[in-house]
């Protein structure tokens, strides 16, 4: 097996452990609870014709299969069973069971996600070591200010700026996914859903107009996000920069006749993507939550909807620890791709992984 | 330099500093800036009328105008920065404690349990503490359901319970005193304290003094606290200090988008949201409901980022000097056991018993008039010698001399043992055990003169 491989698969071994860790903290905040509200957690989705003895027995009949008196572990085992073979639960607010619901809602958030960092990563990468290569010239001046901008605009601040000026007042980009007419469209004809994100699935269907305008309800809520977390990942960038001039490679790359740009865009660059990424890994949670908040409030219907639901409805568990799962799923998958991203440009990840 | 000066050599730290003081103010006199109403206290006065649905602009009764249903924005924004302050330094300082003994402990413990520990730690990482806001809530809600009550999703108040279940009146209370989001990011949010300690925990076990103080037997919970703690907590202070900032930052944001939180600044602007972006909103046209809350927020945020940028300048190792933090609280320490010496001494001064004159290292180095050189030469070193002069230079002189001791017993490195007593003998003079080992060693070097010299020193000082 080519060791690339090798690592790959090694580092994807590392999801379920942390994924392990994480649901056994959810679980002991359950086991706080009643067992009558553990129960909820199995609910079926049928209790509305039923009487309240009916759901009393249900109930009981629920705590007794799934040992819900039971010691912690007894009962762990059997809800992480459970996650494998179930639905996750019903969930009275979304009136839907949860696994299905979060899968539905998946492409949204995952193209709102993937177009920022396609947008973040590069830029921060790239203008964090113009800025640091030249250090306290003018772009890295202006690179500082913007940074420091940039870092201290909370993104739910620069979102109400944003939908005032260029929704409300002069109605260039919209929140939502698409404009109403072309959502009826689309739900009705021979539109074909390949992936469930609109970008990909317009251009596949041919449809330029449709692409155009989900770009349009795209641009707000990827600026949002990638002007804060671009300032984070450039800040850290331009720092490892910083001392790389004084280093011996430099002097030698220079001594053999290279030419500048090259010098620091294939060598020094590549010193600094291990740093970089790094960072970006241990904050990918907070980018996440980042998704969540920008597609609450651009009205984006991913998966953060349904704590929306289940904030305002009905007690709602199920749905709560479903989302909870699931967005550790998400960040654990993107800590991966990050990982695996810095081993593919950093050879030096690769050995030092694979010698340990 | 000087700690202060390393401080104050830069604008934005004053600017950091007198931001975080303002908001220090307005907290601590908050009852003063803007009194409660004493029929109904709380962040959000009511000073106009209750059906008023239009933010009202200031007058003469609300300096900073009014929200819908007659809100006082200077009031909720007085006792929003009490809010706001309060959150952020409970989450803070509880998850950098908590960290920073995770991490110290992780990174002591090294091997299978250590790395054990910082899996965990990495895989709490992968939370986000937004899902574990609506987790907590949820749980609560099904539990007081299920115990056959009714929570009411606005005002979080229990209904319909004829005997409130004391199960559900312990919840209740917890929930009162630290909301969803405050345990949430506490329990979710120490672990780059501990990451952070445990790499500086495992740079420094490979540094002499922590292997000296393992030699000489110390116990683990001693290295950890009275080594490792120490010398890696000002990086870790850098962090939490920024940490304040971006805490309330996300309190105000999850408040905003309706997911709890209570930060009153984010209910303020989720109040005043409509009159920005519903139909004919602007951000001008009704500042005050959007300026205050939205500009409080942002300097928030920066005055804690800056602020621990200049802890920064000061706290964490530089290149010249290693863990600069540890040297600020050993120069402050050092001087409050010293203190002033008083000038009538009918002691014998050290030159009497070591003359300047002495030929070898001790006289040069008396007549060099340094201070005790401090980590002056790590590499090479004798483990016990450097943890000697480590001790010293903290000012722990009773382990200082322990580790002195040790040496003169065992006739090691006299000709280094020698200058460093002399030197603590003569920032010291009232120690007879200084006197003491400063005999012994003199003993061991062959200059019995000056050594009962040094004993009569010690034996006046006992009496």
């Amino acid at each position: 097996m080519p060791p690339f491989l090798q690592f790959v698969i090694r580092r994807f071994m590392a999801i379920p452990i942390s994924l392990l860790f994480i649901t056994l903290v959810l679980y002991g905040g359950v086991m706080l609870t009643p067992p009558e509200a553990r129960a909820s957690l199995y609910m079926p989705n049928t209790q509305r014709n039923l009487t309240p003895e009916q759901i009393k027995r249900l109930e009981e009949n629920i705590i007794e299969r799934y040992r819900l008196r039971d010691p912690y572990l007894v009962q762990y085992t059997l809800w992480a069973k459970s996650l494998f073979e179930g639905t996750w639960g019903y969930s009275p607010s979304l009136n839907e069971d949860v696994l299905p619901s979060l899968l539905r809602r998946t492409p949204a958030t995952v193209e709102l996600a993937l177009y920022s960092l396609l947008l973040l990563i590069p830029l921060g990468l790239v203008s964090g070591v113009a800025a640091g290569w030249k250090r306290s010239g003018g772009f890295d001046r202006g690179f500082r200010l913007l940074a420091f901008l940039s870092t201290s605009t909370p993104p739910f601040i620069l979102a109400i700026v944003l939908l005032s000026l260029f929704y409300i007042n002069r109605g260039w980009f919209a929140p939502g996914r698409l404009d109403l007419s072309y959502l009826l469209e689309i739900s009705d004809g021979e539109f074909v859903s390949y992936t469930g994100m609109m970008t990909i699935d317009a251009f596949l269907n041919g449809r330029t107009d449709i692409l155009g305008n989900a770009f349009r309800h795209l641009a707000m809520p990827v600026f949002t996000l990638s002007i804060y977390h671009w300032a984070t990942l450039a800040r850290v960038a331009r720092v490892s920069v910083l001392g790389e001039e004084k280093k011996e490679y430099v002097t030698a790359a220079r001594a053999r006749g290279i030419a500048e740009r090259r010098v620091v865009w294939k060598h020094v660059f590549r010193n600094t993507l291990t740093p970089s990424l790094t960072s970006m890994t241990l904050s990918a949670a907070s980018i996440v939550t980042g998704v969540f908040v920008a597609e609450i409030i651009y009205n984006i219907n991913g998966i953060s909807t349904i704590i929306l639901s289940a904030m305002s409805g009905a007690p709602d568990a199920p749905a709560a620890l479903g989302f909870a799962i699931y967005s550790v799923i998400m960040i654990l998958l993107l800590m991966f791709m990050l990982d695996v991203l810095q081993a593919i440009f950093d050879p030096r990840v690769r050995e030092g992984v694979l010698k340990a | 330099m000087s700690r202060s000066r390393l401080f104050f050599r830069r604008w934005q730290n004053w600017l950091g500093l007198i931001l975080i003081l303002v908001f220090v103010f307005a907290a601590a006199a908050a009852p003063y800036l803007s009194p409660d109403d004493p029929k109904n206290p709380g962040p959000f006065m009511r000073v106009g009328r209750a059906f008023e649905s239009r933010p009202l602009p200031p007058d003469e009764n609300a300096i900073l105008g009014l929200l819908p249903r007659g809100i006082d924005v200077y009031h909720a924004l007085v006792w929003g920065t009490r809010d706001a302050l309060r959150f952020g330094l409970i989450v803070t300082i509880s998850t950098a404690l908590f960290g920073i003994l995770y991490g110290a402990v992780s990174g002591y413990a090294a091997g299978r349990a250590g790395g054990l520990m910082l899996r965990i730690a990495d895989s709490f990482l992968a939370f986000p503490p937004i899902a574990g806001v609506v987790f907590l809530q949820q749980l609560y809600v099904t539990s007081v359901s299920s115990l056959g009550g009714f929570v009411d999703p606005g005002s979080g108040q229990i209904f319909s319970f004829t005997n409130t279940p004391i199960a559900v009146t312990v919840i209740q209370s917890l929930l009162e005193r630290f909301n969803p989001l405050m345990l949430s990011l506490i329990v979710f949010s120490w672990m780059p304290y501990a990451r952070l300690v445990h790499s500086i925990v495992l740079t420094l076990k490979q540094t002499d003094f922590i292997q000296a103080a393992r030699a000489l037997g110390s116990s683990p919970f001693w290295i950890i606290r009275k080594h490792l703690l120490r010398n890696s907590t000002g990086p870790a202070i850098v962090l939490a200090a920024r940490d304040v900032g971006g805490v309330v930052l996300l309190q105000a944001t999850l408040t905003f988008i309706g997911i709890g939180g209570d930060s009153v600044w984010g209910t303020m602007l989720a109040d005043g949201r409509n009159w920005v972006l519903g139909p004919g909103g602007s951000l001008l046209t009704y500042w005050w409901v959007f300026l205050p809350p939205t500009l409080a927020v942002i300097l928030f945020g920066v005055a804690w980022n800056i602020f621990g940028d200049s802890l920064n300048d000061v706290l964490v190792p530089t290149t010249h000097e290693t863990f600069r933090g540890q040297a600020f609280w050993n120069r402050k320490r050092r001087k409050e056991e010293t203190g002033p010496e008083p000038e009538d001494q009918p002691l014998a001064s050290i030159e009497s018993v070591l003359p300047l004159e002495a030929p070898g290292p001790a006289g040069q180095f008396l007549r060099s008039e340094g201070p005790v050189k401090k980590n002056s030469s790590v590499n090479g070193d004798d483990p016990v010698l450097h943890s000697a002069r480590d001790d010293a230079s903290r000012g722990d002189l009773p382990r200082a001399l322990h580790a002195y001791d040790y040496l003169i017993r065992h006739n090691r490195l006299i000709e280094q043992v020698l200058p460093d007593l002399a030197q603590l003998a003569k920032k010291y003079p009232r120690d007879p055990q200084v006197w003491q080992s400063l005999g012994d060693a003199l003993t061991r070097a062959g200059q019995a003169d000056h050594a009962t010299q040094s004993y009569d020193q010690a034996r006046k000082l006992k009496q």
